[in-house]
């Protein structure tokens, strides 16, 4: 019974970990996709191609794990903010469809540029010695770098409740999304808010793509991969909710690990599944705005 | 009209490819006020929307304070001075009482402080939410909110609807309060008797168009007007007194 215990323990501790990282990546989308209504299926691209810089910042400048982050962080934005410009301009406000097709579009480039750059080969950032090895205790044995995922992901996590929930700019976000006309008519600059939030949040993806390389490696097609399982967590969570993206994506990665354990063979069906279940009950999401 | 704070000349609009306003013109000075009255329909709104840039503009010029703005983003009208309280108020349901003011607040004599001091209601929910409050307290927060923007021309959208009587009479007196500071409005309401009560000037509007454009006083000595636009019934739909 206490390796029954201390298994389940391990996996709920991985899939929080796996769970933290599909938050980091997921937590712009609710955002692009549930307010502004722009179907962004390029949103995996830029976790990806936040992954990819700091494999360069590792490879070719010789950065560190953590201090390859900002280097990542920062270029994805730069990418992002320009992409956003030139780019996403001309989508918002034309059919969804016109949307799927030029994010999509925008997705196979990334895809065969980051293919032509950093080869088809799967990488994985190294991890600094500090961050290597376990905690063993009681019978259970977790991961320390998996300790330091979950630490860092919820502090960003704390982060982003703050800037949301406690500043000026996360009211004037929070006044957009409820009612994007009347807060343009209360002087807010809603199309600058956007641009801002949906710049931040492939910043977030980029950091989600940095830190999750041990579970989601790095390889030119990660962009479409993961793009359902990111879809997954914004559509269960509930539509513009980052609370309803942090819940599903915790939940959501404690079902896939625990569901790859009890049926290996079926691949992430369990958890299909179960998001099936919870989508029929809940079709607009467990935490849908009102 | 050099010194006229508000002037709008000729402005047509509408939505999609439906005129609902055609040839309006009128001006307002600083600190003056204007009540826009007639049928359901007529386009009252449509003209508090146009002001706002929340229709399809088809022609003509507005300007406040000589600057035009026709062309202008709604969010740069409020900067320039336009402060709106709609019709179906719009407060933000997830943001507290406070939030909804200090998302809108712009520099000048308006704050957060003033109005919860003018609306003690509000003072007493300041941490509730948007949709945790009265339609009172949520049109009080409205006028509260656009006067947070410090605007220069306040537009308030039917601000009595579907009120409680003691709610309207608050509403009311904290109109004519501003009124009497100077605050310069263009007030939409069905309640003809106390839209002509607190605005001195007034136009009538018929199928889109200004069919009367004059003092408040004017269409109260001889109501043959509101008979026959704004559907009165006589004297004896208006008080002996309205003047503000």
């Amino acid at each position: 019974m206490g390796d029954f215990l201390s298994t389940w323990l391990a996996l709920t501790f991985n899939g929080i970990a796996f769970g933290m990282i599909l938050f980091l990546i997921s937590s712009g989308l609710t955002v692009t996709l549930g307010v502004m209504r722009l179907v962004n299926l390029s949103h995996c691209g830029f976790a990806m191609i936040g992954g990819y810089i700091a494999m360069a910042a590792v490879d070719y400048l010789g950065f560190g794990l953590l201090a390859s982050i900002p280097v990542a962080l920062l270029g994805t934005m730069v990418i992002a903010a320009i992409i956003e410009r030139t780019l996403f301009q001309w989508t918002y406000g034309i059919t969804e469809l016109g949307q799927i097709l030029m994010t999509f579009g925008l997705t196979l480039v990334m895809v065969a540029l980051c293919n032509i750059i950093f080869g088809p080969l799967l990488h994985a950032l190294p991890v600094p010695n500090w961050l290597t090895g376990n905690f063993q205790g009681g019978g259970i044995v977790i991961s320390v770098y998996r300790c330091f995922l979950i630490v860092i992901s919820g502090l960003i996590a704390v982060g982003i409740w703050y800037v949301v929930e406690r500043t000026d700019f996360g009211a004037r976000l929070r006044a957009s999304v409820d009612n994007p006309r009347m807060a343009r008519c209360a002087g807010i600059n809603v199309r600058q808010i956007f641009s801002l939030t949906f710049t931040v949040g492939c910043g977030l993806a980029a950091v989600g793509g940095v830190l999750g390389t041990q579970m989601l490696p790095l390889e030119p097609f990660y962009a479409l991969d993961y793009l359902i399982l990111t879809l997954i967590v914004v559509a269960t969570g509930g539509l513009g909710s980052l609370k309803g993206s942090f819940c599903a994506a915790l939940l959501i990665g404690v079902i896939d690990t625990w569901g790859r354990y009890i049926l290996p063979a079926g691949g992430g069906f369990v958890m299909y599944a179960i998001v099936l279940v919870v989508l029929l009950a809940r079709p607009q999401g467990l935490f849908a705005r009102a | 009209m050099a010194d006229a704070l508000l002037q709008v000349e000729g402005v047509r609009a509408g939505y999609g490819d439906a005129v609902v306003i055609d040839d309006i013109g009128f001006s307002l000075n600083e600190g003056e006020s204007l009540a826009v009255l007639g049928r359901n329909g007529v386009g009252k709104t449509t003209l508090i929307l146009t002001l706002m840039g929340q229709t399809r503009f088809m022609g003509g010029r507005m300007s406040l304070r000589g600057k035009r703005f026709e062309r202008l983003p709604t969010n740069a009208r409020v900067a320039l001075g336009l402060g709106w309280a709609p019709q179906e108020r719009g407060i933000f349901a997830s943001l507290t009482v406070e939030e909804n003011l200090s998302v809108a607040a712009r520099p000048g004599p308006w704050n957060a402080k003033r109005l919860l001091d003018m609306f003690p209601a509000l003072a007493a929910r300041r941490g509730n939410f948007g949709n945790q409050l009265s339609g009172g307290e949520q049109q009080m927060l409205a006028i509260a909110r656009a006067l947070m923007t410090n605007p220069a021309l306040l537009l308030l959208d039917e601000p009595l609807e579907g009120l409680a009587p003691i709610i309207v009479e608050e509403l009311t007196a904290t109109i004519r309060r501003l009124a009497g500071e100077g605050v310069g409005f263009i007030l939409v309401e069905q309640h003809t008797q106390l839209a002509l009560g607190l605005a001195r000037q007034a136009i009538i509007l018929e199928r889109g168009r200004i069919v009367f454009q004059g003092t408040s006083q004017a269409l109260v000595d001889d109501p043959s007007m509101l008979v026959r636009f704004v559907g009165l019934r006589g004297e004896r739909d208006l008080a002996p007194s309205v003047s503000a």
